[in-house]
């Protein structure tokens, strides 16, 4: 992967053009990465899908990021357990694929223990029950009603090995941002950043060092290279790992790690 | 909600400075039976707070007398305690607290816990 090695700025047209490098890589990657296989949903019904996000192309794309790191051998042989916290997790489907396959095939891997927060309750609830059908035994996976991880910054501070995120993105009017029904899952105000930038600090205080990384969703109105920068400042790396084209916008995982 | 899980969190209610640990007020608690883990527990002992589990076991013990008595500090050798390391593993994986609520130390503010899950959204005005 291309490598920056200093700051890179939004008018420095080399680093811009480095980016975009990144990005086409990242294309390239989500190319070859089988399409990974969803959990069962059945469970629910369209009732719960009136106030919960339902799975789409964020959240497929997200799996298979999660497919791609597992198979890449993410905390392979490690002996310590590994703790993974989605926030805003809406139907956790992210959580349970990469619970599901912890233990796939060749690798070692230690036991995962798994938080989850929303603040939308009805979110949780489902959650919750797709966890009951579709987690493997033993499980391990705790939900809080919470924004963001605000009510576990201090007892999950740097013990965050994965964290997960697919944030409300999508560019809004400010004043519809707040909400605890689905509109959660997607309003983000201006630029759809005001969700994402409360989160740069808490992702910061949260990941372990120096293994911890975090996944996260942008598109491009969230002007992922400005957000790279914050990352930087903070001692963090930011770099697309899988980017696809869905709709009307280029859907992109950033995977977040210690420089 | 487990015990493990009470652990790492908190109250953030306005003007608190402390709001940790959470008392628990428990109504509903029910065990759910895993086979230990030894190593799982020993690898994370040292990532919790003792004193908050002690305290936990202590109130939920009021209302679920089944639970085994802690000591109220962790002795040296635990991994030759066959039978601290056992309880230790109940309480903080088999143990749920399935309805009540948690109470901030500071501000007796009441977090409900509804089906497994606390509820530590705040108002406006306590944020």
């Amino acid at each position: 992967m291309t490598e920056f090695h200093r700051l890179p700025s939004k008018h420095d047209e080399q680093h811009s053009e480095q980016w975009e490098k990144l990005n086409t890589e990242a294309e390239i990657r989500a190319k070859k990465e089988p399409t990974a296989p969803m959990p069962d949903l059945d469970h629910l019904t369209s009732d719960d899908f009136q106030h919960v996000y339902e799975p789409a192309s964020d959240t497929f794309l997200l799996i298979d990021a999660i497919q791609y790191e597992l198979r890449s051998g993410l905390f392979r042989d490690r002996l310590e357990p590994v703790i993974a916290l989605e926030l805003g997790c809406g139907t956790a489907v992210p959580s349970v694929f990469l619970r599901r396959h912890w233990q796939d095939v060749k690798y070692f891997r230690p036991t995962l223990l798994s938080f989850a927060t929303d603040v939308n309750p009805r979110a949780l609830e489902v959650a919750q029950s797709t966890v009951k059908i579709a987690d493997p035994h033993p499980h391990f996976f705790e939900f809080v009603r919470c924004d963001l991880a605000s009510s576990l910054l201090n007892g999950l501070h740097r013990r965050v090995s994965i964290l997960l995120f697919n944030p409300p993105y999508v560019s809004t009017p400010d004043e519809e941002v707040g909400g605890v029904d689905i509109e959660a899952s997607w309003a983000g105000g201006k630029n759809g950043r005001r969700v994402i930038d409360r989160a740069i600090s808490q992702i910061e205080h949260l990941l372990e060092k120096p293994y911890g990384m975090a996944y996260l969703v942008t598109v491009e109105d969230n002007n992922p290279f400005e957000l790279a920068q914050r990352f930087q400042q903070l001692g963090l790396k930011m770099r697309p790992l899988l980017r696809r084209k869905a709709f009307n916008e280029r859907l992109t995982i950033q995977k977040v790690e210690w420089i | 909600m487990r015990l493990l899980t009470h652990n790492y969190l908190q109250s953030n209610v306005k003007g608190t400075e402390e709001g940790y640990p959470l008392g628990i007020v428990p109504e509903t608690v029910e065990i759910e039976k895993s086979p230990v883990d030894r190593e799982l527990l020993l690898s994370i002992l040292p990532k919790l707070n003792y004193d908050a589990v002690h305290q936990a076991v202590a109130q939920l013990r009021l209302h679920c007398s089944t639970l085994p008595k802690l000591p109220s500090t962790l002795p040296e050798n635990i991994s030759n305690d066959e039978n601290l390391v056992n309880d230790l593993y109940f309480v903080l994986f088999d143990v749920h607290v399935k309805n009540g609520c948690l109470v901030c130390p500071a501000t007796q503010r009441k977090f409900p816990i509804k089906d497994g899950i606390p509820n530590m959204i705040l108002h406006e005005d306590e944020i």
